[in-house]
Parts: C-alpha cells; structure tokens; sequence
C-alpha cells in the first residue's frame, strides 16, 4: 500500500510512510503529519498497537470503532489523505482513520457584522462546527442538508445545501441547484467567489446573495424558507433568494424594541439615499440650479467656494478620490496605523485642502456625510455596490443637474424592480402573501 | 458582450455633446436679492431699474454683509435688466429675489401694471416674493445698507411674511396675490410702503391701490387696524384711554369675517373676536370690571375700524374684497357686479367686535 | 393583487394636472366647466365598474387575448392599432409637455431637447422592462412620491392665502349648461381604470376587485383640488391669465423650514417621477398590443430578461416623440391633447360597451355547454361541450 501512495502522490516529503512492528504482528501507516491531530493518531492507534496491543481487541477495535473507514479501494487513497485521513493497513485490510486535526474548536466572535445584544458567536472556517452551530440554533426535524460534491475541484471544498423542507420553494431550489451545477471553477476559495459564479450577469450593479457570517441571521432566513449554502474554509455563508430589503436589516432590528428598531432601519434608508446622492446634488445645486435650495444655503456655498479655482464636479471628483482612497488605506493597514491614516488623512489633509482653498468647506461636509453614511449600511457587500454606483449619479450631475438626479433615480428603481433573485421579485413590497401560511419567525416572537 | 459596450460607448457619445455646455458654477452667477423699479422723466427711456446684487463671503456675521446696487434707465424692465447684465462681470441670477419694490412716484403717475407683467412672466421670479412700495423711490430703498444683515438683503426679507420679526402693522404682499388683486373683481390691491432710515427699514404703512395705482396710504395706526381685520395678523395692541391711565391689551388670538345683511340695499357686517391679555394697565382695573371693560374696549375698536372702512370706502377701493364676497353670495354673476357697483359708494358698515381678555399678565 | 388596480387609478388621477385638464376646466370656468364635473364624475366612475366587472370575468387575460378569442384575428389586431395609438400618444404628450415645463423651470438656457432625452431614455428603459416589473415600479414610486404630494396638496388646501370667497364664485356656476369638452376632459382622471385592458394578464383566477368605492372618492378629491385650488389662489380672473397652472399655483406656497424653499420645486421633482411613470405605463401598454398583434410574441408577464423587440418598439416610440416635439409647439402641443382627451373618452366608451358584449357571449356560450346535457342528455353535445 505504502508504495502505491507515494506513487499517487509524487513521494512528497512531508508524508510519514511506516510499517509497523509491534513484535507481534506488523502495520503499514502513513498519514500527512500536518493535516493530523497528533494525539488523536497516538491515541487512537499508536497506543492501542503498541503499548496495549491485543490481537481481537485491535481487529474489533478496527472494525466497529466509527473512527475507523473501511478504504478497500487503491484510488480512494490519496484523496482521503489529502482530506487528513490516516490510512493504515492491517492483516490485508485497509482502513482510514479521522484524525482530521481541527484548527476550530470554538465559534469565533462576529467582525464584520457586529451586534449589540444578539449572539456575539459566528462561523468559523470549519464546516462541521458551523453545521453544528445551525443545528443548534435551527433546531428542526424539517432543516434538509444536501452535500454537494463535484468532482474535479482542486481544492475539494465541500458544499453544503441546507434548507426548510417544508417551507421552501421547490422551484428556487431547483434553480439553486442547477446554478450550483453551472459553477465550473475548479479553485473556490472563498464564499464570495462563489457568490460571483452564482450570479449569472457579471456587470449587475446590486448582490442577489446575501454573504453573512451570523448564525442567527441563517437561522432566521431558513425559517423564512430561504436557501444556505456552506462551504468549507469560509466564515461565510451564502444566503438566497434574498431581496433588497434584506441588505439594510442589521440582526439587532429584531432584538431590539420596536421603535428603537423602526427609528434605525428609516436612519440607514435615508443614510443610503444620502451616500448616493449627495455629491450628485450638490454639482446639481453649485453648477445648475442654485436657487431650488435656500437661500442661506445658496450664499454660504457661493461664498465659500468663491476661491476654488476649477468646476464644481472636479471638486467633487478629488474629494471622493480622497476619501476612497483612504477607506481603502484604512482597510488593508494594520488596525494600529489604520487610525492614524483616517486621522490624518480625515482631518489634517481635509483641513489643509480647505484653507488651501483646493476645495470648499461645504465640500468637506458632504465628503464626510457620504463616507460615513456608507458604513451605515450593515451589510458590506452591499455598500461596496452603493459606493460604487453614487458615481453614476455624479456623472449624470454633470450633464443634466438635479433632474438629472431625479431620473436616475427612478430609473435606478425601475432597475431593481425588473431584477430577480433566483426567480423572486427583488424589489416589491408585500409580496410574502403566497407564504402567508408559514409562522412568523421564532427570533421575531422571542423579541416581541 | 462587445455589443453591450458598443451601446454604451453609442449612449456616451449621444449623451457628451448634449450635456456639459450649459454648467455654470454659482460662483460665476451674480445672486438679485433686491430689486427697485422706478419711473424717470426721460420719455425714452421711463424705467429706472436698480438691482441689489450680493457679494457672499464665507464669512457670515452681522453686518458683514456686502452687496453692491447697479442702476440702469430704459425703455422697459426686460431691456434694463439685460443692459444692466454688460455692468456685471457674472450671470444674473433672480432665482434668490424675493424682495420688489415699486417706487412711489412710478406708481401715482403710472402704475404697476408694467412692473407686474415682467414679474409674472418671468419664470426664476417666485410667486412669494414680496413687493412694496418705495417711498420716496425705490431706489433709496435698495441703498440703504442695514447694519444686522447677516448675508445680503435677509433683513428686508425677514421683515415680512411673520419670518422674522412678527410686527402687527406690516402688511405682507406678495407677488401671486398682488396678481390677484389686479385682476380679481371686488378686491384691490395693496402694497406696504417701505420708507428707509439711516440704517434700517421702516415698513409700517400700507399703500391702497386701485387697479393700477396708489389711492390713499394709511397711516401707522391705521395699518394696525386694517392688518388685523384684513388679514387676522396677531401679535397686535388695542389700547384706550381711562381716566387713570392708557389700557393696552395684547392680541393673542384673533380672527375676523364679514357677513352682509339686507337684501337690495345691504349692510357689510365685519365680525371680530380678539382674545388677549392686558399688557399695561393701571393696577385692578379689569378685577372690578371685566365684563365692561371687555366690551368698551370692544366697542372702541369697532368706531376705529368703521372710520376706516368709510375712509377707504370713500376713495372707491375695496381691498377687503367686500364685492368678492357679495359676488359669492349673490348669484347671476354679471348683473350682481353692475350692482355691487352701484351701491358700494354709500354702502354702511357695521364692526361688532368681540373682546375676551384672558387676564392681567403677571399682576393684578 | 387588487392593490396595483388602484395604484394606475391613483396616479393617473395625479396626472390630470399634466394632461391640462385643469387649464382646460378653468378656461371653461364661467361656460360650463364646473357643471361638466359632477357629470364626469358619475361618468368615469360608471365606466370604471364596467369596466373592471367585464375584467373580472376574464382573470389572467388581457384585452388582446381577450379580441381573441372572441373577434377576428384582422378585427383583434385593427382594434389593438387603436389601442397602440391612443396609449402611445397619451405618453408622448406627457413627455414633451413635462420636459417642456422641465426645461422652463429647471434648465431654461439649454437646448429642450436635452430634458427630453434624458427623459425619453428613462422611458426607454423602464417601459421596455416586463409587465410584473412595471407594476412593481407603479407601487414604488407610488408609495415613495404620494406621500408628499398629497402633503403639498394639503398644505396648499389649508393655506390662509387661499380665497373661498373666489371659489364659491365659480363653484355657483355650476347652474351653466356643462361644455363638452370640459365633460371628456374631467373624465380623464377616471382613465386610471382602463389600465386594466394590459395589466388585467397579471391577474390571478378568481380575483375578486374590492373597495371599489375608492375610484369615485379619488377621482371626485383630485378632480375638484386641481379645478378649485388654483382658482383660490389666482381668484376667478387671474386664473385664467397662467398657462403653467398648477406649476404657478404651487409656487404660492413656501416651506419656511425646508431644504427646499420653493413649494414649485419639490412639485415639479415629484412630478419628474409621476410623469416618467406615466409615460411607462402608457408606452408598455403600447408595446405589449404591438406585441399581441404578432404570434411570434406570446403574452408573456414575467421576464426580466428583455427581448430586443421591445427596445426596437421603445425606441421607435422615443423617436417620434423627438419627431413631434421638432415640429410641435405650444399651442400645438394644446390642441392635440384636447383632441386626445375627447377622442380617449370615446375610446373608453366603445372599449366598454365591447367588453360588454364580450360578457355576454361568454356567459351565452357557457350557458350552451350547461344546458343540453340537462334538457336532452345528448351524449355527442356534452362532448364537444367538456
């Protein structure tokens, strides 16, 4: 056996490849050393062989211990040892043992998507800890898991199907299904990876996968008949088919009271529309139509872009410039130097600029009201896509001022009226009415 | 895929050459807070113009606020505006202009209903500007440079419409309504008469017009009562004398109509009903008699108001919109006005005014 | 679904201010105008309850399908030619008067065609979109610009500066014999119930239309705050000196704490988005009977991908609005509304009296497949009856 593996595997170093002599009876064993938990390999066979050994407790031990697979088939081998499986052959028979070692053993605590009083646990990069962590929390005879494997991915993450069986739509599973069918990649990595095999149209400008790392919001969605899909080695899990409304609802809205709730699902609302449009309104206000604002209004900005010396959109362009440039800084530095960047670049250089008269002091506000109404929005895959698309409304500021705008509004929600997500309407509201049979979530009767 | 960037390169192209010439920045755009017509002696050229134009700082503090006034006579208000746009270096901008004055004399010799045609057509000019009368020209109103301006022209702006100071003897008007009166039958034009002094404005008369030109401008005391049964404006005083000392009460509430008695020779009944408190008074006046002192204060108010019903009567405008208001009641439109017409110059007046005072203030 | 029903009629009901329905009422102001009201308000609303009790009856189908099965194909398609033609025009009509009055508030130095095609873009694109699509953008919006118009209306009915003397001057007016064009034109804001002819495809059997009292107490508040309003702002004479009328009279009220000052402008922005929508729906609708009077395109109410047919059919559509607004003007642009609004009433009320007679040849021929296995038993009728 020993031969044929190191055959399959191109002899690699880093593999043990022994045989076995207890003095009575001899082993063949080979495992990857790195992908094992050692203890568990000692506990598990070095022990029992060598320093207890007997015959029929060993055989028994081998055939009825769960730890122990049946690997009869040469072919399987080096898959499985890939996986972190031992394989040992005694007495002619070859067995795999489990001694995968775990880098997770806890949940880790939630980084991306914070919460104040629910659950501080999220994924962790190990798939059967988050299974676990949905058994616990989803706690249902109806929660249906499908493994989905495909054969010719490199990395061999595994993927995991998991849904109500009783309360999600057959015809959104089948075309989960066949999406998941369609991803030909043979390298996935992360979960947003994914997410981007999934979607069909590459250039769409706003997620139909919702990309979390809480487990309570999976629960949640599950209850609501929605479609998970786990992988292994990713913190995050996918969500679908989600809807607009999904991307701006933090988990707290459900444990917080209902005004509290109510007050901070309007605020990000009116933060996204701000982000989107504020740059665009004010081109629109200092280049075409000073008089729609105020009047107090009017002059403060006339008079304090008196000395900015080009168009109002380029002031514009180098502001926005600016501060993506340092949320991006801010993002890849070390999180001791990250704040030093935002304080310089956030104050010293927005200070600078205005005195140097580069650009207006209103221009710094709407600067600062734009970044920071965009970490607003609690999902960040969302805000990427709203960060990204206030640019259109800029550019048609540019050319058309506040009416402008106004299109592009509405035919940025003409847009997200037409997109789907797997099959249902994205953007449309009361549309739960076929559903109306399904109890209303255990999170939400828990809050109330 | 290459088509759908074809398409979109297609779309830039159309879209580039439509949009991008017309931009202009607001600093290149000269902001009008106030502009002044008047009327010269040159047959030529009638129309003196003079704009009020801002000069914004970054800075706003009271009295900091500059402004500079061009001037320019000529045939109309269109051609003056579009000479007095080669004066300035910037793109004049009207849609901040809130504030019209009409100078006095344009407005005894010939009228407003030139000025007025400009105002309406123009677009940028908004129907809630306010117009006054300029006494002795408009010209002298839009020169006078207020020391508490905190951005140009607001002090002007602030004094009307209850924005700012909320006073009980400046009548608002603005432009939609002044349209109104100009054409509406039964009901004539006012304009509050803004007279500058040193450095403040002075708006505490109101001008009567007929359809096109001043009849009769009402003193102070006389635009207080006029304001508060024309338009209900609160915060307004009704004082009278006693033997111990005037008796001032403060208007808190108060609201008027009209209702008309009498069929072919009717009487115009105006009904009022003030609620205040006494401002000033000698001590324990109205404890020994409320009732009576209610109602000659009432009554006093009523022999005021019927004086300046018939003085205003007397001139033949009607800018409470008595004709209106029997022209509602009185059906077959065209025959009621010829009558209306006929009676209105010895038509009686009844004021019944009805005063609750709430209390003393914070003494007996 | 009933939902969507009374959104086309709430929208359209706003729509009236664009299709100068009050500037043509208030021109008629002392002629007839104010007699005309109470007449298309019973009018509209006999026509909306026949209307959308004929539709009732053919759940899931729209009027195309409806031609269809009981007409012709030559006739179903000459009728569906109206119909592209009235629902287009109404479109077009909108999106060059409002990008007119755009260009004149917002933008006046610049070319008017540029308002024009960014808005013809707009309408490219959205009424292109699939029909499920387009009623979630009616609902939308809806929900996102009524709000605020109706508090623009409200404040504008509770303004002190507001003279019911003047109003009741016109109201007594009422005695006149009503004209007839002030009657086809009040009708309009009605109109809302004939969106039903495309949108009924959406429509799930057995649908069952409620509240139908809210089409005649809609379209009786918009019709007399749009006539009346103005009039109390502008007096009886003054009124009828504006050409923008509704625009005018919002510009008489002031938001003292607003962003915006000028009442004129949130109006004008709010109605950028109920004109686009308009536009929408008439041009969908026209697409999709261009559509239905080819086989080739199966009535199809839920497709997010868009075939190219339908951007061919918007585009054309865009193109003679630029077209007609080359060789238009105002005063033209006046005339051919008037002339649609008439000869849209009369569309209406062929369009019921057709569903009518649709209604009862489908309950006759219901009726011929009950009826002979109960009388004669006949074994050969009640097969080709089942």
């Amino acid at each position: 056996m020993l031969k044929e593996v190191r055959d399959q595997l191109g002899n690699p170093d880093d593999l043990i490849t022994e045989t076995m002599d207890n003095g009575y009876t001899k082993m063949e064993f080979c495992f990857f050393p790195g992908m094992c938990d050692i203890n568990q390999v000692k506990d598990g066979i070095l022990v029992p062989f060598s320093y207890r050994f007997d015959p029929d407790e060993f055989r028994r031990m081998l055939h009825a211990d769960l730890g122990f697979i049946r690997a009869d088939k040469p072919e399987e081998w080096s898959g499985l040892l890939l996986k972190g499986f031992v394989l040992l052959q005694y007495e002619g028979e070859t067995f795999a043992f489990g001694a995968i070692r775990k880098m997770q053993t806890k949940p880790d605590p939630t980084q991306v998507e914070a919460s104040l009083q629910g659950p501080q646990s999220a994924y962790t990069e190990d798939l059967d800890l988050n299974l676990n962590l949905i058994r616990t929390l989803y706690n249902s005879k109806s929660l249906g898991v499908e493994w989905h494997e495909k054969n010719d991915i490199a990395s061999q993450s595994r993927i995991m199907l998991l849904y109500d069986r009783d309360k999600v739509d057959p015809t959104t599973l089948k075309e989960v299904r066949s999406r998941l069918d369609e991803v030909d990649k043979n390298l996935i990595l992360a979960a947003g990876q994914l997410v981007k095999l999934m979607s069909h149209k590459r250039h769409r400008m706003f997620p139909v996968i919702l990309v979390t790392e809480r487990p309570d919001r999976t629960a949640m969605h599950l209850n609501k008949g929605k479609i998970v899909i786990m992988l292994d080695g990713s913190r995050f899990v996918l969500l679908m088919p989600v809807r607009f409304f999904d991307f701006l609802s933090a988990m707290d809205d459900y444990y917080e009271p209902f005004w509290m709730s109510r007050f901070l699902i309007v605020l990000r609302y009116i933060a996204m529309l701000l982000t989107l449009t504020l740059p665009a309104l004010y081109i629109s206000v200092v280049s075409y139509n000073p008089e729609v604002f105020r009047v107090q209004l009017a002059f403060t900005i006339d008079g304090s872009r008196a000395a900015v010396p080009y168009p109002s959109f380029i002031e514009v362009l180098i502001m926005l410039f600016m501060i993506e440039a340092l949320i991006e800084a801010s993002i890849r530095l070390p999180r001791f130097v990250g704040s030093t960047a935002a304080t310089v670049g956030g104050l010293i250089l927005g200070q600078a600029a205005q005195q140097a008269a580069l650009v207006s002091s209103i221009m710094i506000i709407v600067t600062s009201v734009v970044a920071i109404s965009n970490f607003v929005i609690p999902n960040s895959t969302f805000s990427y896509f709203i960060r990204v698309l206030k640019y259109l409304f800029v550019a048609v500021s540019i050319f058309s001022g506040l009416i402008g705008v106004v299109v592009t509004l509405f035919m940025l929600i003409v847009y997200l009226c037409n997109m789907r997500s797997f099959g249902e309407p994205y953007f449309a509201l009361f549309i739960n009415e076929k559903k109306k049979k399904n109890k209303r979530n255990p999170a939400h009767q828990k809050a109330g | 895929m290459r088509r759908t960037c074809v398409g979109w390169l297609l779309l830039a192209l159309l879209v580039l050459p439509l949009g991008g010439c017309q931009l202009k920045d607001i600093d290149k755009r000269f902001f009008v807070v106030s502009a002044g017509f008047d009327q010269t002696d040159d047959p030529e050229k009638p129309y003196r113009v003079t704009l009020r134009l801002a000069l914004t700082s970054s800075k706003v503090e009271a009295g900091t606020a500059h402004a500079q006034v061009e001037t320019v006579d000529a045939a109309s208000i269109a051609e003056a505006v579009r000479h007095l746009k080669s004066n300035v270096d910037k793109e004049l901008e009207f849609g901040h202009c809130r504030e019209f004055v009409f100078g006095r004399g344009m407005l005894e010799k010939q009228g407003f209903q030139d000025a007025m045609q400009w105002l309406a057509r123009r677009r940028d000019i908004q129907g809630v500007s306010n117009i006054m009368v300029g006494d002795p020209d408009a010209a002298s109103i839009l020169h006078t440079k207020p020391i508490s301006e905190r951005y140009p022209g607001n002090a002007l702006f602030l004094t009307f419409g209850n924005e700012g100071t909320e006073a009980s003897d400046t009548v608002t008007e603005y432009m939609f309504d002044l349209y109104r009166r100009e054409y509406e039958t039964g009901l004539d034009p006012i304009l509050p008469v803004a007279r500058s002094s040193q450095h403040a404005y002075q708006i505490n008369r109101v001008a009567l017009l007929d359809k096109n030109k001043i009849r009769l401008i009402l003193n102070p005391e006389e635009t207080q009562v006029f304001n508060m049964t024309a338009n209900d404006i609160r915060k307004a005083v009704m004082a009278m004398p006693s033997e111990k000392g005037r008796i001032v009460m403060a208007v808190t509430r108060l609201r008027s109509w009209i209702t008309m008695v009498g069929g072919t020779d009717p009487k115009v009944v105006l009904h009022v009903r003030a609620t205040g408190f006494l401002e000033q008074s000698p001590p324990r006046v109205l404890e020994a008699d409320w009732h009576g002192l209610e109602r000659r204060m009432g009554k006093r108010f009523s022999e005021s108001t019927e004086q300046l019903l018939y003085k205003i009567r007397d001139q033949g405008v009607d800018p409470y919109g008595f004709g209106l208001h029997y022209l509602a009641i009185h059906r077959g439109r065209q025959k009621a006005w010829e009558h209306w017409k006929s009676i209105y110059p010895d038509i009686r007046f009844e004021v019944r005014t009805d005063v609750k005072i709430q209390g003393t203030g914070m003494v007996r | 679904m009933i939902r969507f029903y009374y959104y086309h009629v709430v929208y359209v009901g706003l729509m009236n201010i664009m299709m100068l329905v009050p500037a043509l009422l208030i021109s008629h102001r002392f002629s007839g105008g104010v007699s005309a009201i109470p007449l298309a308000i019973a009018a509209g609303t006999l026509i909306a309850y026949l209307t959308s009790s004929c539709f009732q009856r053919f759940p899931g189908l729209g009027l195309p399908e409806i031609f269809d099965r009981f007409l012709p194909r030559w006739l179903a398609c000459f009728l569906n030619g109206i119909g592209i033609v009235i629902w287009a025009t109404g479109g077009i009509i909108v999106l060059y008067s409002y990008s007119n009055t755009i260009g004149l508030f917002f933008n006046p130095e610049t070319s008017p065609y540029i308002n024009l095609t960014i808005m013809a873009i707009a309408c490219i694109w959205a009424a292109s979109r699939c029909s499920r699509s387009v009623q979630f953008t009616n609902e939308m919006l809806l929900i996102l610009s009524t709000p605020m118009i109706f508090w623009i209306l409200l404040k504008a009915m509770l303004s002190p500066w507001l003279d019911w003397d003047a109003i009741w001057i016109v109201a007594n007016q009422v005695t006149k014999p009503p004209s007839a064009i002030s009657f086809y034109a009040a009708t309009f804001v009605f109109s809302g119930a004939m969106n039903a002819t495309l949108f009924n495809r959406l429509t799930k059997p057995g649908y069952k239309l409620r509240y139908r009292w809210i089409i005649p107490l809609i379209g009786t508040m918009f019709l007399l705050v749009s006539f009346f309003v103005p009039i109390g702002f502008h007096g009886t004479q003054a009124v009828g000196n504006y050409l923008y009328i509704w625009s005018v009279t919002t510009d008489c009220l002031i938001m003292k704490y607003g962003f915006i000052q000028r009442v004129l402008y949130l109006f004008l922005l709010l109605y950028t988005l109920l004109s686009l929508l308009f536009v929408m729906n008439t041009w969908h609708t026209a697409m999709e009977f261009f559509k239905a009077c080819f086989r080739r395109y199966p009535p199809a109410t839920d497709q997010p991908r868009v075939p190219a047919v339908n951007w061919y059919v918007c585009i054309a559509l865009a193109a003679i609005t630029f077209a007609y607004a080359y060789f238009t003007n105002d005063l033209r642009n006046r005339i051919l509304s008037e002339i649609w609004l008439v000869s849209r009433f009369f569309i209406e009320v062929i369009l019921t009296a057709l569903l009518l007679l649709f209604v009862y040849m489908d309950r006759r021929s219901k009726q011929r497949r009950r009826a002979p296995p109960k009388s004669s038993g006949n074994p050969a009728s009640k097969a080709t009856g089942s």
